[in-house]
């Protein structure tokens, strides 16, 4: 990667969305921007770690961000980045929580119910239905196969189910 | 509509509600970064082999010594590459930076300053450390 207008073109086509999705992963503003820093960083001094044979420059950039993202929440794992009260509660008289989550302060519940998400199943509700990638392009950010990223992003979103319906009963 | 078509929905419009994004400096800094990777030239990497040099002699002229310790990854650091090419410099420092590298030296004073091996990588970030003791 050496071509300027290249790199401008590939950091304003990704860079909003990695930001976002470190975001979500992290729950941290400050961390967002570093791995989204560093992501871009490894295209730029370590290019031959992209083999183009593999797929495209997106989800390669989303893989780097991905196991930097890890790698925080490893080293930050005694500390709760989601502070608590971040997930709120449906609107009162929510007889169906799932009924209208399009909502201002039914989308505040369901991004909390996202954040509380075990890492593997957050990614890919985040890449899949967030960031709206394919299947294809989710499964090499996460160096797994398309089957699993089915799998658990059907796991995911039952997960999320439950938990919107659980808030809605409490 | 059943249930996860209603989730779907959901996260399509929590998604489309998003508006944050990096700050806007930080296109420019990266810009800037790619460039100046791109315009090394000769008088530059003279000066870079200048100094390799020198650390090389004062490293080699110095009495042997003894490390002391393993090699632990500096925090959040990128990991070497199988490919990339890494400099190994010897550094004085104080103990507390050892420490907020993640190297337990309780054994020496906090205020005192030792020797340490710092690999250095391509893009000229610390992305590991050993302390160093002499003999």
């Amino acid at each position: 990667m050496t071509d300027p207008d290249e790199f401008t073109s590939l950091y304003r086509q990704h860079s909003s969305g990695i930001y976002r999705f470190a975001l979500h992963m992290s729950g941290s503003a400050s961390v967002a921007e570093e791995v989204m820093q560093d992501a871009f960083i490894t295209l730029i001094h370590k290019p031959q770690s992209y083999d183009a044979s593999r797929g495209e420059v997106g989800p390669f950039l989303y893989g780097v961000a991905r196991n930097l993202v890890r790698r925080h929440l490893e080293h930050d794992r005694r500390q709760s980045y989601f502070e608590e009260g971040e997930e709120e509660n449906l609107s009162s008289g929510a007889d169906d929580p799932l009924g209208d989550l399009t909502q201002k302060e039914n989308l505040q519940a369901l991004r909390g119910a996202v954040a509380a998400l075990p890492p593997k199943y957050r990614e890919v509700v985040v890449l899949c239905d967030l960031q709206e990638m394919s299947y294809e392009a989710a499964a090499q950010a996460m160096e797994c196969a398309v089957g699993t990223v089915r799998s658990r992003l059907h796991r995911a979103r039952a997960l999320l189910i439950g938990r919107m319906q659980m808030k809605c009963h409490v | 509509m059943n249930n996860e078509e209603k989730l779907v929905a959901g996260l399509k419009a929590l998604a489309a509600s998003e508006t944050s994004g990096p700050p806007a400096a930080l296109e420019a800094a990266l810009l800037k970064r790619l460039k100046r990777k791109r315009v090394i030239g000769w008088p530059l990497a003279l000066e870079v082999l200048a100094a390799a040099a020198l650390v090389a002699i004062a490293i080699f002229s110095r009495p042997p010594v003894a490390a002391s310790s393993e090699f632990v990854a500096v925090p959040y650091a990128m990991p070497i590459g199988p490919n990339e090419r890494a400099d190994l410099v010897r550094v004085n420092v104080p103990v507390v930076a050892l420490e907020q590298w993640g190297l337990k030296v309780s054994a020496f004073d906090p205020g005192q300053r030792v020797n340490a091996d710092v690999v250095i990588g391509e893009d000229g970030l610390a992305r590991a450390v050993r302390l160093v003791s002499n003999p």
